[in-house]
Formats: C-alpha cells, sequence, structure tokens
C-alpha cells in the first residue's frame, strides 16, 4: 500500500510540473492557438474553481493507478512499452469519447481539441513510467 | 484613442474604430501662468462598446472586465493643459473615468500643427487595470492571463472657436 501511495504522489507531482511545461511550451510554440484559451467558454481564473486545475494531476494519478493496479499484469514488454500501452488505452479509452463530446457541445476549434487529446496521452505515459519504474 | 497591453502570450491593441461626435471644449487662460483651465462640461465621451481589440476573445473579455454592461462610457474630462506650441510637449491634467472609477491623471501631448488649422495632440500614458479597481482576466487557474500594465494613447484633433 505504502509503495500504491508513493508511487501516486510521486506521479502526480510530475504530472503537475508536466503540465506547466507543456501549456508554457504551447504559449511559446503556438501563440494563437494559446490564445483560445480566452474564449468565453472558458471559466475566469477563481479561487472557486482554480484549485481543481492543480488538483487534476492528482486525480489523474489516482485513477490511472488504480487501472493500473488492476491491469498491469496483461500489459505486455518492459517499462517504456508499459507506459505507451496505457496512454494509448487511457487516450482512446477515456479521453477520445469525451473530446468527441466536449467538441460536439463547446465552441472550440478542432486543435484545441488534439492539443488536450496528445496533452492526455502524454500525461498518461508519464504516469506509466513511474508506475513502472516504482511500482511494477 | 488606442490602449496597448499584453497577456503572457501575445500583445494586443483595443482601439475605437470610429468617434463620429465632435465636442467643444471651453477652457479659461490664466493669466499667471498661461494654463488653460477647462469647465467642468469639457469632456469626451467614448463608448466603450465600440472599442475593438481585433481579436474576437480578448475584446469580449476586455468589454467583459471593463464592466461595459454597467458602464458602457468611458469618460475623460479634460481639467487643464500648459500653453500649446507647435513642436513641443505640454503636460495637462485629465480625470478619467472608467468602470464607476474616477482618477486624476497627468497626460505628456505631442503637440503638432496641421495645415488644415488644426492642432494635433497625442498623448501617452501608463495605467494600471487595478486604478480603476479592475481586475484582467485569468483563464485556466491563472497561466494564461492578460497584464495590468498597459500603455494608453490619445490622439486629440483641435480647432479654436473663439479667443
Amino acid at each position: 500500500m505504502r509503495k500504491v501511495i508513493s508511487a501516486v504522489i510521486v506521479s502526480s507531482i510530475i504530472l503537475l510540473l508536466v503540465s506547466f511545461g507543456l501549456l508554457y511550451a504551447m504559449i511559446a510554440i503556438f501563440p494563437n492557438q494559446a490564445e483560445e484559451y480566452f474564449s468565453p467558454v472558458f471559466r475566469w481564473s477563481n479561487a472557486g474553481t482554480d484549485w481543481m486545475f492543480y488538483a487534476h494531476p492528482f486525480v489523474l494519478s489516482i485513477a490511472l493507478k488504480w487501472f493500473w493496479e488492476r491491469y498491469k499484469q496483461i500489459l505486455p514488454g518492459g517499462t517504456i512499452l508499459k507506459a505507451v500501452e496505457l496512454a494509448f488505452v487511457y487516450g482512446i479509452v477515456a479521453m477520445l469519447p469525451v473530446l468527441w463530446l466536449t467538441f460536439s457541445a463547446i465552441d472550440i476549434s478542432p486543435l484545441m481539441v488534439l492539443s488536450w487529446l496528445g496533452y492526455g496521452i502524454l500525461q498518461a505515459f508519464v504516469a506509466g513510467l513511474v508506475f513502472a519504474k516504482l511500482n511494477p | 484613442m488606442r490602449i496597448n497591453g499584453s497577456s503572457n502570450v501575445n500583445s494586443f491593441t483595443c482601439d475605437v474604430t470610429e468617434y463620429l461626435r465632435t465636442d467643444t471644449l471651453w477652457c479659461l487662460q490664466d493669466e499667471r501662468n498661461s494654463r488653460y483651465v477647462f469647465t467642468s462640461n469639457s469632456m469626451l465621451r467614448l463608448d466603450i462598446r465600440r472599442f475593438d481589440c481585433h481579436h474576437k476573445y480578448i475584446t469580449a473579455d476586455f468589454r467583459k472586465m471593463v464592466k461595459a454592461d454597467v458602464y458602457p462610457t468611458l469618460i475623460i474630462r479634460f481639467l487643464s493643459l500648459d500653453p500649446i506650441k507647435h513642436g513641443s510637449t505640454v503636460k495637462g491634467q485629465v480625470l478619467v473615468e472608467l468602470a464607476g472609477k474616477k482618477k486624476i491623471m497627468d497626460v505628456e501631448y505631442a503637440c503638432e500643427q496641421l495645415a488644415s488649422g488644426q492642432m494635433h495632440l497625442t498623448g501617452t500614458r501608463s495605467m494600471r487595470f487595478p486604478d480603476f479597481g479592475l481586475e484582467p482576466p485569468k483563464k485556466i487557474g491563472g497561466l494564461i492571463r492578460i497584464k495590468e500594465d498597459i500603455n494608453v494613447q490619445f490622439n486629440l484633433y483641435f480647432r479654436k472657436l473663439h479667443s
């Protein structure tokens, strides 16, 4: 249990840093795309909901860890292959349908949706690496 | 009038695309220092909803930030102005009323006499949104944000009516 908790904590912290890094990378590389975050469909920052953004890596880590514990036996290969497998399972099973629905309901560009898909897959890959290393 | 601002993503410029009114400013010249002192009705009224930031998201956020629904007018009341001389800079005072808050500001203008007989005054002034109790928009946990500092540029065309 201790291993599980420490893996979740380490993964959460790394995912938080990764999310900052990816957002700032988007601002630097695709500023016009990043400007879409000023769209009225996105909430204005406030204390009531800001914490939810910063907590999302922890929620994601706990969810992925639950999946990892249940299905790690059937994930093939070594550390990297397991992480890739986890990333694609998460991307295809969890993210793709939800983003499909999000795009159908909210006025955001296809590029923004694709960036979220890539972001989610990369996050799951990083979490998979941490889990495979710390709690294989 | 033009407002130059920036976010941590890009810079932007909001301007009033048209101002069709002609305003008459009344002033008295102080004999002691030759300064013009304006009467209390010497003001410009700008419709906030006419400000265009040339970016649909920023424009919408700008109007929301300055509470355009509640305070649709930006009022610039002229208080005083140093004697105007072609090719020189003059100092003046204005009272800016935005989003229900008033603030007196010193503005430095560059003067240019136009062939039409008009005097063109270009003034620039740095301001901060919090000066007017406004909080610039932030998104995504504050990671995407409009910066507080702005640069406001006034372009005024004067024609003397009486002396």
